[in-house]
Order: structure tokens, then sequence, then C-alpha cells
């Protein structure tokens, strides 16, 4: 059988791998520069059996995403920044609940309307801390088309595993950029999907599952009735004021990712075993970095590329690490500066650490890095 | 004021009175009233009264008509009536 | 000799009881009539869903050993459409209150009725917002106090069943807790329907609405209701000043439209039909 190539945008391919990942579900709202995956979602959705829907505003996507969730579906929601704004209620009802969900946000430059057709990765820390309460945060960043459609696969195997929203941080960038995607084989790419339980529904615990990480739980209307809610709750997912239940909960929330962060890794690396100016770039930035690390070397400059594909939880020691054998680290956003305060704050060793940043809808150029290399060499 | 118990306590009280043979036209779960009156004010029948301990009791067993006022208004599903009606 | 109660089988088990209402709230009347009516459809528990919001209408659903979802505020019936709409076998009810529904969750419950979801919205309206300690809520009537209208609301209220039906709604009905009989047929009825369905139960308030109104207990606020509410039928038999500044109550709107999941399947029927 040929390989299926297409030339696919970001968005495109990110709706293609949500149906290669089994998803079933999609409900949203449309908004610039997302409105490309609902749409595609919109056409294969049906063809699959599975259910596509456009709400009144994004806190109806979101909520209706987060019941078929609940209920079993594999289910995704996609917007932008003011979307994403109207969404974090509930996100945080998501990691409450527990309930596996992909939320994609193709950044755009803010705040408020902003540029909306320009792209931008101002919402990082949104990301992390946009929604209240203390909860754990899975979010990732495509760097081109064919990432667009494999980390979305990855997102809702992780979502699936840690049973919580995760978030597939685009930005306009890759969500319109066009490019050759080879679609992989069904099975070439692993697809996780939750175990059910097999216990005697008497003694089912929808929240009992011991860890929370790989565990099994059970889809509404399958013989196992149980209780979601938002109020902190006991296993049995009965409200609680109890303090060491409500220590039991918050914990468990906290140790899905605090407990699993090798698994959580997820970092490209290019040139840096003798790298002296390492560039940290992500998303849409990491393109034009690639093209200045091949630039300097080509001058015979050791510069060297870290790259993110998981950003939450952020990558504390593969950063560090990296600070600690580099002359200089240059960190590049399309930002006043946010992932830049994680890796200050991982910097034990005193390396320099050098914001190279762009805010104002146009894509960090290759030239504009060079620059910053050659100032830091 | 009402006692916490869960629906299976309740289930196993209730079972001990009947088997010490309570035989009244309307039972009272005690635990979950909150001593509302709405099933006495609602009895046609004026079959119940409330008691020292600010709980329903059958005052007039043989006035009850088996309508089921009490048990339906109750808020908490602390009234029913024992006897099939007519 | 009947030697349980009948509604016993329906509870959660493991949960503690009493419900979290206050004595004599409305709210515990109508969940003994959903239950009921639930019993006599012989609906499976495994196939119920019962989705709710925030407020004390919302605490609901943990006491039923049904599937349930305690969302977030006003948004329990755009977490119902996902429900229903991925799994389209479950039987899906949603429980909100005059708050949850119409203030913060307005937008969701018009465009569900819009769509014709097939939901039964069971709208808990005590007239204020209860859980929050007696602000006034959209159904407030005018005129009337709240913790945050110490002089009298100066806004008018909605008609939920017209709301609903200006909206779509293929079934609005409105019924009292002391017409309990009554409500639950048209719960009954509700859950039978093939679309949004919504019944709106007049649930009293004695600790909040009833002492900030000066409108009695839970006896007083229930006998209110009988003295105060007339169904239409009845209504409209008599001559209006008879009827003047009654609440009217019954079935105000019942029609067939195909149901949300039904036209969806046809657009999956459409899109595989292209796909061969």
């Amino acid at each position: 059988m040929s390989a299926d190539i297409r030339l696919l945008q970001g968005n495109e391919a990110c709706a293609e791998g949500a149906i290669y990942a089994g998803c079933d579900f999609f409900g949203g709202y449309p908004i610039t520069p997302s409105t490309e995956v609902a749409e595609e979602m919109a056409r294969l959705l049906p063809r699959h059996g599975g259910k596509f829907i456009q709400m009144e505003d994004e806190i109806a996507g979101i909520a209706t995403m987060l019941g078929a969730g609940a209920a079993g579906a594999k289910a995704m929601t996609a917007t932008s920044g003011p979307g994403f704004s109207l969404m974090m209620e509930l996100l945080g009802y998501g990691c409450m609940a527990e309930i596996p969900a992909v939320i994609v946000n193709v950044q755009r430059a803010g705040p408020s309307t902003g540029l909306p057709t320009k792209g931008a990765q101002a919402d990082m820390m949104q990301a992390r801390w946009g929604t209240h309460g203390d909860h754990p945060a899975i979010a990732l960043c495509p760097s081109s088309v064919a990432e667009s459609f494999s980390l979305t696969v990855k997102s809702f195997n992780l979502a699936e595993r840690f049973r919580m929203p995760v978030q597939l941080m685009l930005d306009e960038f890759i969500g319109h950029l066009r490019e050759k995607v080879t679609i992989p084989a069904p099975g070439e790419l692993e697809v996780y999907t939750h175990p059910r339980p097999s216990v005697a529904p008497g003694e089912y615990r929808h929240f009992g599952d011991g860890t929370s990480v790989g565990g099994a739980y059970a889809a509404m209307g399958t013989g196992y009735r149980f209780n979601i809610t938002g109020l902190t709750h006991d296993p049995m997912g009965f409200p609680t004021g109890r303090t060491d239940e409500i220590r039991w909960k918050m914990d468990r929330l906290r140790a899905k990712t605090d407990d699993h962060l090798p698994e959580l890794v997820d970092v490209e690396r290019e040139f840096l075993d003798d790298a002296e100016v390492v560039l940290f770039a992500y998303g849409g930035g990491a393109r034009t970095a690639q093209e200045a690390v091949r630039l300097a070397r080509a001058r015979g400059i050791k510069a060297g590329l870290l790259r993110p594909r998981i950003v939450w939880p952020f990558p504390d020691q593969t950063v560090a690490d990296a600070l600690a054998k580099a002359k200089a680290m240059l960190v590049v956003e399309l930002n006043q500066g946010q992932l830049i305060g994680e890796v200050r704050r991982v910097n034990q060793g005193g390396t320099k650490v050098v914001p190279v940043l762009r805010y104002d809808g146009e894509i960090i150029t290759p030239d504009e890095l060079m620059t910053a290399v050659e100032a830091n060499r | 004021m009402a006692k916490n118990t869960t629906v299976e306590a309740a289930r196993a009280e209730i079972e001990r009175d009947f088997q010490a043979g309570y035989d009244l036209p309307v039972y009272v779960y005690k635990p979950w009233c909150k001593s509302c009156e709405i099933c006495v004010a609602l009895c046609p029948k004026r079959v119940l009264e409330m008691g020292e301990d600010r709980k329903p009791v059958v005052a007039r067993p043989a006035d009850c008509i088996q309508c089921r006022m009490c048990e339906l208004h109750c808020p908490d599903l602390a009234v029913f009536v024992t006897k099939e009606k007519g | 000799m009947i030697t349980m109660h009948p509604s016993f089988e329906m509870l959660r088990p493991g949960k503690k009881f009493p419900t979290v209402w206050c004595p004599g709230c409305g709210h515990g009347i109508v969940q003994g009539a959903i239950i009921r009516a639930v019993q006599k459809l012989g609906i499976p528990r495994d196939q119920m869903v019962m989705v709710s919001g925030i407020g004390c209408s919302s605490r609901m659903p943990v006491y039923v050993d049904f599937n349930s979802l305690h969302t977030a505020h006003g948004r329990a019936i755009a977490f119902a459409t996902g429900v229903k709409l991925h799994n389209p076998k479950l039987h899906v009810i949603v429980i909100t209150g005059d708050g949850d529904a119409l203030a913060i969750g307005g937008n969701h419950f018009i465009h569900a009725a819009r769509r014709n979801v097939e939901l039964t919205v069971i709208l808990l309206n005590n007239n204020i917002y209860g859980m929050t300690g007696g602000q006034y809520s959209p159904t407030t009537p005018i005129g009337k106090r709240a913790s945050t209208a110490p002089y009298g609301t100066a806004e008018r209220d909605f008609d939920p069943c017209a709301l609903a039906v200006a909206a779509g709604a293929v079934f609005a009905a409105r019924g009292t807790v002391f017409g309990v009989v009554e409500l639950e047929k048209m719960i009954q009825q509700a859950l039978a329907k093939r679309g949004f369905a919504l019944v709106e139960a007049l649930s009293p308030c004695p600790t909040l609405y009833g002492r900030l109104n000066r409108e009695g207990n839970a006896v007083k606020m229930i006998q209110w209701q009988k003295e105060n509410t007339i169904n239409a039928k009845a209504a409209a038999k008599l001559p209006p000043e008879k009827t003047a500044g009654k609440i009217i109550t019954g079935v105000f709107h019942d029609a067939e439209v195909t149901p949300y999941t039904e036209v969806y399947q046809g657009i999956i029927d459409k899109a595989q039909g292209q796909k061969q």
C-alpha cells in the first residue's frame, strides 16, 4: 500500500491526527486561526460514526466536549486565545473530574482581540496557570505539520493515560503552514485507550484506581453507575469536607505529573553535544531557530537547539543539564518573555540566559537570531 | 436534628422495626426527618402530630386513608404509608 | 403491607443521607417525583444520566443511583448535550435552578431548546439563589426582597416555559411541589418526550426567600402554592378576576419535532454514504 502523502496545513493535520487517535467527539466554536480544525472535524467525524457539534460559545464548546468525555468519548475542542480564556474554568473542571480530553489552542497575537490572523506564543503561562486552584497541566507544542499530526495522537494518548485534559499549543504559524505530510498507516503510531474496569459494579470506585495514571475507569451506561462532581470529592466521587480526603484528592491530581516526569519529557536536541550557544525554542519559533543553528554551524559557531515538544510539565532536568554545559542559552519566544522564567528558575550554575523575543505578529527571522548568536558566542 | 446514615443503614433499621411487629399505617424514619412539619400539615385526616422529639408521630392511625400525601410531600423520603390503598 | 420506602431502591448506595437541603425545602419533593417517574417508566438506572449545574437544585444527582454529572454553574445543559450526542441510548435528565439555567446558563438553555436536543430539563424554581445566601434571580418577582435587593428588585422576571417554547422546546410544563402528583405526571411526560422537554417545578425556599419576604415557613409556603396556583385547564373555565394574580400551572406546549440526535444520525448516514 503506497504511503498516504498529503499537502496539509497544521490545523488540518491536527484534525487528521485526532481521527487517527480514535477521537469520536468534537465540540467547539469558530475562532480564527483555529477554525479549520473544526471544519475538518465536521467533515471527518461523521464518516467515522463520530459526532461533531458547533456550540453557542467556547464555554459550551468545552462543556459539551467534557460531557461526552465523561460519558466515554475520546473528545476534543479547538480554539484560540479569546476562546481559550473562556474555557479556563472548565479546563479546571476537567482536571478535577479527571476527564480525558484534548484542548487545541492555535495561538494568535493577543491580548484581547489582538491580531486574529497573526501568530504568537503568549498563552504559554495561561496553559499552565490560567485556571484557578492547584492542578496538573500537560501541554505540547508542535513545530511542523507532521508534528501537528503526531502530537495530536500523543495528546490523546496522554489524556487517556493521565485521565485529564491535555493542551495542544499550536500557533498560527504552524496552524496555517502547509507542508508535505506522510500519514502513518493504522498501527504505525501507538494509539492508547484507557482500560475499562473489570471489578464487580458494587466494588467500583470511579476515583479509586490507585495512582490515577494508566488506571481503569468506566464509561456511562456500562453497568457501573458513578458520580462525577467538580466539588472536591472522595474515591467514590462523593463531595467531602474531610481534610484527609481533600489532601488525598489534591495529591492524587499533583502526582499525575509530579510522579511521572520521566514519561513526560519529550525534547528534541540538535547539535547539543559540543554546543556553546544553545537556542531554547519551541513551536513555530523553533523553525527559524533550527535554520539559525545550521547557519551558525556553517560559520563555525558551536550552536545547538533545545526544542521541547512537551512544554508542561517543564523539562527541568533536561534544560538544567543543557545550561550546565552551555556558555549561553538564548530563549527564543514569540511573546514578551514567558518560558524564559522557567529557564532562569532551573539555571543553577549561573549560565547566561538571553531572551530573543518577537511579539509583533511576525515570526522571528534567522537573521535576527544570528545577530543574537553572534553577540553571545 | 437529622442524623447521617446511608440508605443501607436505614433499610436495616426499618426492617428491624417491622420484624419487631410495627403495624401502624404510616412509618416515619426519624433519622432523616428534619422536622419541617409538611407531612403533619398536609395530611387530610390529621393522622400525624409532632411528637416531643419534634418528629411526627402517628396519633390517629385509624383515620389514615392511605392517600400518601405525607409520603409524597416529605422532602427527605422519611415517611411512607405501610398499607395498600382501599 | 409495605415494609420499605418504595424510593429507597433508587438511592445512591453508600451515600450519607439526609440530603443537604434545608428543612422544608421543596427540592426533596421534586427529587421524589423524579424518582417515582423514572420507576413508573421502567427506565433502567444504568441508562439514566442525571446532569446538574451549581446551586441547591444541583446537589441532587449524588443522591440517586444513576450515572451522574455535577458540572459547573450554568453549564449543565451544555455538558448534557455532549453526553446525549455521544451516546443517544443514554436517558439524560438535567437538574437545574432558576439562576443556574436562566442567568449564567441562559445561553445554553435557549440553544439546546433551539436544537431540540433530547434532554429532560427539570428547572427547580425557588425564585432565589439559595446556595449563595439569598440573592435575587431572573425569576424573582419584581419588588420582592433578596439579599441583593434589600429594597425589592427592580427587574421583571422570566417566564421559563414561555422562554423555552419560544426557543424551540417541544414540551414545556409548570408544576408545584404542593401538586406533586400532577408534577410527577408532567415529569413522566417530559421523560417520554423525544426532544427538549422542560418541567418548571415551583419549589419553595423557606430559609431564604420565605424569610427575606416574610412569606413564612415551609408549611405556609407550600400552602401558599395551594391557594395561589391554578391549572391552565381550570383557569380557562373561570372569569379573569378569579385567576388574576395566580400562577398558571399545567402543560403549556407539547409538539413533535425530530430530535437532534436523530437528525445528526442522518448526517452520519449521508457522510458515510458519500464515502463508499
